[in-house]
């Protein structure tokens, strides 16, 4: 896809990426890196058939060249169904294709703190998020059922 | 002792047998003087010779040696009766017999032996000589001593006329002076005589015996002084300190022993309360760790979730991949879609140049421009680009998905039995923590530690301990054997004290006998002093009393004389004052060991007269009968005059016997006895001849 591009999130959500990918003793990370969790929130979002139509007030999260392969057929795989199966011209648009990528994950995003973080969550006046949690939260089993119980739903395009 | 006769038997110049009687044998006797008269050469010193002979086999005398004769042969055989015999071949019978009284037993000795003289050769040789002796004791009854017994005869004959003092009493005028000035030997040799002659030569004896002992006693108590009782007496202190380090040891090990016995006991107390919760605690324990376990398992797989997130995030596209591979695949069968052979079969024949069929492809050919096309039509369509590379990505990574769907899923149920076995043992711990238990685990496993260190140290005290029991049993032992000889030692202490009391007791029982020899030596001394001075008064004559004061005893007793300025005047005076000094002398010892009454030895004189003075020689004649109990005077006629020495001698009434010694021939000599009134006839005939 030549060169790389910058995926941007939600400012609010930066924070939520760094303290999930840090590894401390009281809270051990769940995430190795940023792209993992965006790709999750992305892949729920479309699973839910829910996207942003527009990203407010974002922040760089990562440059697309850290996808791995999966990854990358994955978002490509998503956009291309977000436009209609036969324009494949799409695959030739990467940006087009982060752009699609970083609206259902901010929808994701949305839906994974409701559903899963929202205990752990602290709001600052300016509206960012931060989680504090412990391992006994045991986040990253919760998170695995939740994708686990997600995929259980029918296709939403079946 | 009483000279009785004397019988010589071929004798020097005694041919034969001859006799001598002697004047004065018996106590009764009114005369004790015998007068052998005979010019040089005729055999006076002989008869001297012959008694020393007789009595000590002495076959020298002391002027022999001062004459240098050591090295001449003397024989004493008769050299007539050698030669006669030699004539047949026979061997002659020499000897001496001398015949006495002493406290009134009759002795005899006889010294004898055989000589010979070679016909041949002319040599002459005599046997040892043989003495033998035999004594009528006073009951009559007979003792007789042969040459088996000549030390015992040596014996008696010593203790009635000592070896050592014999020359005082048969000396040579010529001689008697020399006791004025004889040799260091000499001198302690007439010393001890003369001791011997008073008895006091037992004194002397005790005090070497004393002296001898003394000696004795401090070898034994140097033997016994080693210096042994200090070494022991340092070794018992070492010892005894020693003992008492291990004791003060025992002690403090016996304290540390009872402190963790005590210890332990009361960790042994407390361990038994909860003895019986020990299954619990370990299994408690055993929980901890499992727990502890379960929970690194827990950790480790959780990392691997973590690890897996990255598939986990594209999880939720399973469907949507298999949908687009499906969709894609229906187009391709439609034809929308080149299957990836058809355009690596167009690639490849182009370049190869080759037909379907095998024919070969030439550019601008029917079948090459169709292929071109038909590449054409694929390659330009963006679509079928996109839609082969999408149905590869889209392929593997449904593949993917699948397989790390169930990693995730394995991973899943593990770190939910992990999570029912940590709860399941949580429970158990709490529940168990709960019941009874108020010490800590922790602290009770400190106690069995301690406990556990405890026992170690008891064992090691108890070891240190039985050494040390083991060691202090060795000192005491090695104390009592010191003891022991500390004992002995003590022991012999004492007889070091006792051979130091004797040591004292014998040094003064010395002391005591020295002042008593000193004192009696003194008063000897003094009385011999005194007795001689009073003899030497009646000898001396006028013009020697006029320079000599008096006579000294010195303490060897020898002699000297002062003069009337009290100075030493002996190497002034003359030989004939010599002679009548020691004369004085001699008759003055005789007189003191005699005692009370005179000592009976007779006194042997040969030619006194010749140095003495007339006033000295009337003096002598008179005087000298009268203190000795036989007085045999050997003379020459010139000094034994007829008016002078005989008349003196007869005047005196003693003079009993009178011998003339006739010269028979050259070397024989004929003994004659005649009587005091025949001097003048013989001096008649001297005057003749």
């Amino acid at each position: 896809m030549g060169l790389a591009e910058r995926i941007f999130v939600q400012k609010r959500y930066i924070d939520i990426f760094r303290e999930l990918r840090i590894d401390k003793q009281s809270s051990p990370r769940i995430f190795k890196e940023n792209k993992d969790l965006f790709v999750l929130c992305c892949t729920i979002g479309f699973k839910l058939n829910k996207r942003s139509n527009e990203l407010k007030s974002s922040e760089m999260l990562l440059w697309s060249n850290t996808f791995d392969e999966y990854q990358e057929t994955v978002l490509k795989a998503i956009a291309l169904k977000s436009v209609g199966n036969s324009d494949l011209t799409i695959l030739d648009k990467p940006a087009k294709v982060y752009q699609i990528a970083q609206l259902y994950a901010d929808k994701g995003m949305e839906i994974l703190i409701e559903e899963i973080f929202k205990p752990y969550i602290k709001e600052t006046k300016d509206g960012t998020l931060s989680i504090v949690y412990n391992e006994k939260a045991e986040l990253l089993e919760a998170l695995i059922h939740y994708v686990y119980s997600l995929n259980e739903i029918s296709d939403p395009f079946d | 002792m009483r000279l009785e006769r004397i019988i010589l038997n071929n004798f020097k110049q005694y041919y034969g047998e001859q006799m001598i009687e002697f004047s004065g044998s018996s106590s009764n006797d009114q005369s004790n003087v015998t007068v052998v008269y005979g010019e040089n050469g005729r055999g006076k010193t002989t008869l001297y010779r012959s008694l020393l002979f007789g009595f000590y086999g002495d076959r020298l005398l002391e002027q022999d040696e001062y004459e240098n004769n050591k090295e001449s042969i003397m024989y004493l055989a008769n050299l007539k009766a050698l030669d006669e015999a030699s004539t047949e071949n026979q061997g002659i019978d020499v000897g001496v017999t001398i015949e006495f009284n002493h406290m009134n037993e009759v002795y005899r000795v006889n010294r004898y032996f055989k000589a010979i003289k070679k016909m041949d050769t002319g040599e002459i040789y005599e046997d040892l000589p043989s003495v033998e002796l035999t004594i009528i004791e006073k009951d009559g009854n007979t003792k007789y001593f042969d040459e088996a017994n000549s030390e015992e005869i040596e014996n008696i004959i010593n203790s009635i006329l000592d070896n050592r003092v014999k020359n005082y009493f048969l000396f040579d005028g010529e001689r008697i002076e020399d006791l004025t000035k004889a040799s260091n030997k000499q001198k302690e040799n007439i010393r001890r005589g003369i001791k011997n002659l008073l008895k006091i030569d037992n004194l002397f004896l005790l005090k070497q015996a004393l002296e001898e002992n003394k000696k004795e006693i401090n070898i034994d108590l140097k033997k016994i002084s080693s210096g042994e009782l200090k070494l022991n007496i340092l070794k018992i202190e070492e010892n005894e300190s020693k003992i008492a380090e291990i004791k003060n040891e025992i002690k403090n090990k016996t304290k540390e022993l009872t402190f963790a016995e005590n210890q332990k006991e009361d960790i042994d107390h407390t361990l038994k309360k909860i003895e019986e919760h020990r299954p619990i605690l370990d299994k408690i324990l055993k929980l901890e760790d499992d727990i502890i376990s379960l929970k690194q398992k827990q950790k480790s797989l959780n990392q691997t979730l973590v690890e897996l997130t990255p598939s986990l995030s594209v999880f939720l596209a399973k469907d949507l991949v298999e949908e687009l591979i499906v969709d894609l695949e229906d187009k391709r069968v439609r034809g929308e879609v080149p299957s990836e052979i058809k355009t690596e079969l167009i690639d490849k024949l182009l370049n190869e140049m080759s037909c379907i069929c095998g024919r070969e492809l030439s550019i601008g050919s029917e079948e090459y421009e169709n292929l071109l096309d038909w590449k054409k039509k694929s390659n330009t369509q963006v679509y079928e680009k996109h839609a082969m590379k999408l149905f590869g990505d889209l392929k593997t990574t449904f593949s993917h998905v699948n397989y790390t769907t169930e990693t995730i899923s394995d991973n899943l149920s593990n770190i939910a039995k992990v999570e029912e076995q940590l709860e399941l043992y949580t429970n158990e711990y709490e529940l168990l923590s709960k019941k009874e238990i108020q010490v800590s685990n922790k602290d009770m496993m400190k106690n069995f530690e301690y406990r556990e260190s405890l026992s170690n140290e008891i064992t090691k005290i108890r070891y240190q301990l039985n050494s040390l029991e083991e060691e202090l049993v060795f000192a005491q032992k090695e104390r009592e054997d010191l003891e022991k000889k500390q004992k002995s030692l003590n022991v012999e202490n004492e007889l070091q004290a006792q051979y130091q009391g004797k040591i004292t007791l014998v040094t003064k029982s010395l002391n005591a006998l020295n002042d008593i020899i000193q004192n009696f030596e003194k008063e000897v001394k003094s009385e011999l002093e005194d007795k001689a001075n009073e003899i030497f008064k009646h000898l001396i004559d006028h013009s020697g009393s006029t320079n000599l004061k008096k006579i000294i005893v010195k303490e060897n007793y020898t002699l000297d004389v002062l003069d009337w300025g009290g100075r030493p005047f002996l190497a002034n005076i003359s030989a004939g004052q010599r002679q009548i000094i020691s004369l004085s002398f001699i008759t003055a010892l005789a007189e003191v060991a005699g005692g009370s009454s005179i000592l009976e030895i007779p006194l042997f004189m040969d030619t006194p007269f010749g140095r003495l003075s007339p006033d000295h020689r009337k003096n002598l004649v008179n005087y000298i009968p009268t203190i000795t109990p036989q007085w045999i005077l050997l003379v020459t006629g010139s000094e034994f005059r007829e008016e002078e020495e005989g008349k003196f001698l007869r005047d005196t009434g003693k003079w009993g016997k009178f011998y003339y010694l006739k010269s028979v021939s050259e070397g024989l000599t004929e003994i004659r006895e005649l009587t005091p009134e025949d001097l003048p006839k013989i001096k008649d005939i001297e005057r003749k001849n």
